[in-house]
């Protein structure tokens, strides 16, 4: 059963065993495969590639004819993270774009990314920066082609910041049983091209709140500084004070402010609490050329 | 009678009475002397009572701005909030308020807070443009609120003389010592510990499923989703990262409680608007704005906060939501 993955996802999934773990990699890499999406797996090597792949061609999954196709890349993951015995975020971030042109150029329908993050329990040089590299990466995956399956083991003291730069977070059981589909990210980011557009969808708090700003910021980089920043939360259930303040000061900072589109109350009323502005914030029901982004979410 | 109101910046004088005729006349002579200056003048008092005053007004009554306190002061801790907001709005002029918000039929949760608020006010207040008067009904009130309003009110006036209380204490040790325990919850609460942030998404779907089977109106149903999932996060990023969240009804109440390790810095926390150009601080101030009452007490090993939803214009009680 496929899973509800779009490109443009960044899920932290949590596991408590390695079981669990391949499991949800195989969910989702025979997803992508189904949709004629390219896999790139950043595997752990406590075992051999040759043991995950047995495991993997156990759950169905075709994998020798996937490796042949290109469809399936597997990349020992601490020899890519850990290049010289550090973790290296910005280099890291670098080969994000590097995989996207592959895959377009081999013209596969998206990029599936998963990534085993065992490696990040060690005590190394540059671990520290692992929370800016997981949001920078929620910003890099707003584009809406790629999408991340980041598989952290759980044990109760995960660095919660590394959590919070996703925008949605599962337990491995959870997102490898769901079955009938029941379970969907708490919250969706993509930034279109034509018009240039933050669509958002889903409920933004605490749990997502670091995988934001850089979505922002991304925004900024696209959006003409002669027209206002466009922001659809017509599919946005839930806002908290902290995601509606990002929105505040966006549109201080932005010379023509923000178009806040479909933000209907109760949001609406709390976003016009914590609006001081000046009327650079502008709420508005929808937009004529409205193509709804949002409900494709 | 003279207040008063310009031999200092802020002036915060609580109007001692015995009689309608003296609330009405104390009231309708101070906000004279405002508007005999030429200053703008609020007065924020139940609705009930604002009849009598616009009587001793008179013609000039149309010059005063009227606010229901019942309303905006529902929950006392937006009324410093609602002031200052009178007193941004008239940047170049002294203000004049009646602030009234404790009458006797308020709960002894919600005559706590006011306390708090009366103390706050001094503090908020410091420095700016204003006189505030604050009635008290000597013949109604509980000598222990007569005691209270000493203490809070560094200026006192019974309609005839003004006089320094020689009671006046420290705003935020008097906010301190009113800050009294909770009384416990009842027997049966719902009662669920989050500690992680995916937990909040969770805990907003039980709090919309207990409000509306409590018949909670939606758009009440979706503000204290607000108020809760801010108290939550404040919780787990401030208060040791847990907290024990507990829901009830009450009497023409819904009731939601989050006991967590943590202690606030500053007390004034979500009283007062945090400078414009500050992004902290605004959430409690929502909670506040959301909910009808915002009780915060200091344990010695924690905080615990209790919000109030009131139950109005449902007909009928609460559904038992135990079930």
């Amino acid at each position: 059963m496929d899973d509800q993955l779009k490109p443009g996802d960044h899920v932290c999934l949590l596991y408590d065993t390695m079981d669990d773990q391949l499991s949800a990699v195989a969910r989702y890499a025979s997803t992508g495969f189904g949709s004629h999406q390219q896999v790139v797996y950043l595997a752990d090597a406590e075992r051999s590639f040759d043991g995950i792949a047995q495991v993997l061609h156990g759950r169905g999954i075709a994998v020798a004819d996937a490796l042949t196709s290109g469809q399936l890349k597997m990349i020992p993951a601490p020899e890519f993270y850990l290049d010289g015995g550090r973790f290296d975020a910005a280099a890291a971030l670098e080969a994000i774009p590097r995989w996207i042109a592959d895959a377009r150029d081999a013209g596969f329908a998206g990029l599936r990314v998963a990534t085993d993050m065992g490696w990040a329990r060690l005590p190394l040089p540059g671990v520290e920066e692992l929370a800016w590299f997981e949001a920078q990466v929620s910003g890099v995956l707003a584009d809406g082609y790629a999408m991340g399956l980041c598989c952290y083991p759980d044990f109760g003291e995960t660095p919660q910041r590394v959590g919070t730069a996703h925008p949605a977070t599962v337990y491995g059981t959870v997102y490898a049983s769901d079955l009938d589909g029941g379970w969907t990210p708490q919250l969706r980011v993509r930034i279109t091209r034509s018009p240039v557009r933050l669509c958002v969808a889903g409920e933004i708090d605490m749990s997502n709140r670091d995988s934001l700003p850089p979505v922002m910021d991304r925004l900024l980089r696209r959006s003409d500084p002669t027209r206002p920043l466009e922001v659809d939360f017509s599919a946005v259930t839930f806002a908290d004070v902290a995601a509606m303040r990002l929105l505040v000061r966006a549109a201080q900072a932005w010379p023509r402010g923000l178009i806040l589109i479909g933000c209907a109350e109760p949001l609406a009323e709390t976003m016009r609490m914590l609006d001081d502005s000046d009327g650079r914030l502008v709420l508005v029901g929808s937009v004529p050329d409205e193509t709804s982004d949002a409900a494709a979410l | 009678m003279s207040f008063p109101g310009t031999s200092a910046a802020f002036q915060h004088i609580g109007l001692l009475h015995d009689t309608p005729a003296g609330y009405a006349q104390g009231c309708a002579s101070f906000v004279q002397q405002g508007l005999d200056a030429g200053d703008p003048v609020l007065v924020a008092v139940p609705a009930g009572n604002a009849g009598a005053i616009r009587d001793e007004l008179g013609g000039d009554a149309g010059s005063v701005t009227f606010t229901d306190m019942a309303v905006a002061g529902r929950n006392p801790g937006r009324v410093i909030v609602s002031l200052l907001d009178f007193a941004e709005n008239h940047p170049e002029r002294r203000v004049w308020v009646v602030s009234h918000s404790v009458w006797p039929e308020r709960s002894s949760l919600e005559y706590t807070a006011c306390v708090t608020q009366d103390a706050f006010l001094n503090n908020a207040f410091a420095g700016r443009d204003a006189t505030i008067l604050c009635p008290y009904d000597r013949s109604r009130l509980p000598p222990g609120a007569i005691a209270d309003a000493l203490r809070t009110h560094p200026i006192l006036n019974d309609g005839t003389n003004t006089w320094d209380s020689p009671d006046y204490a420290d705003p935020i040790g008097t906010a301190r010592l009113a800050d009294l325990p909770l009384p416990e919850p009842p027997q049966h609460v719902h009662r669920f510990t989050i500690t992680r942030p995916e937990d909040l998404r969770w805990l907003r779907r039980v709090l919309v499923d207990l409000a509306t089977t409590a018949q909670l109106p939606l758009a009440r149903v979706r503000q204290l989703t607000v108020a809760v999932n801010e108290l939550a996060s404040n919780s787990l990023e401030h208060g040791g990262g847990r907290a024990v969240v507990a829901i009830w009804t009450e009497p023409g109440l819904f009731v939601c409680q989050l006991d967590d390790s943590g202690t606030f810095t500053n007390p004034m926390a979500g009283w007062t608007p945090p400078p414009k150009a500050s992004n902290r601080g605004r959430g409690l101030l929502i909670v506040h704005e959301l909910s009808d009452l915002v009780r915060i007490h200091q344990r010695p090993d924690g905080t615990s906060v209790r919000i109030h939803i009131n139950l109005i214009g449902s007909t009928k009680e609460p559904e038992d939501i135990w079930h």
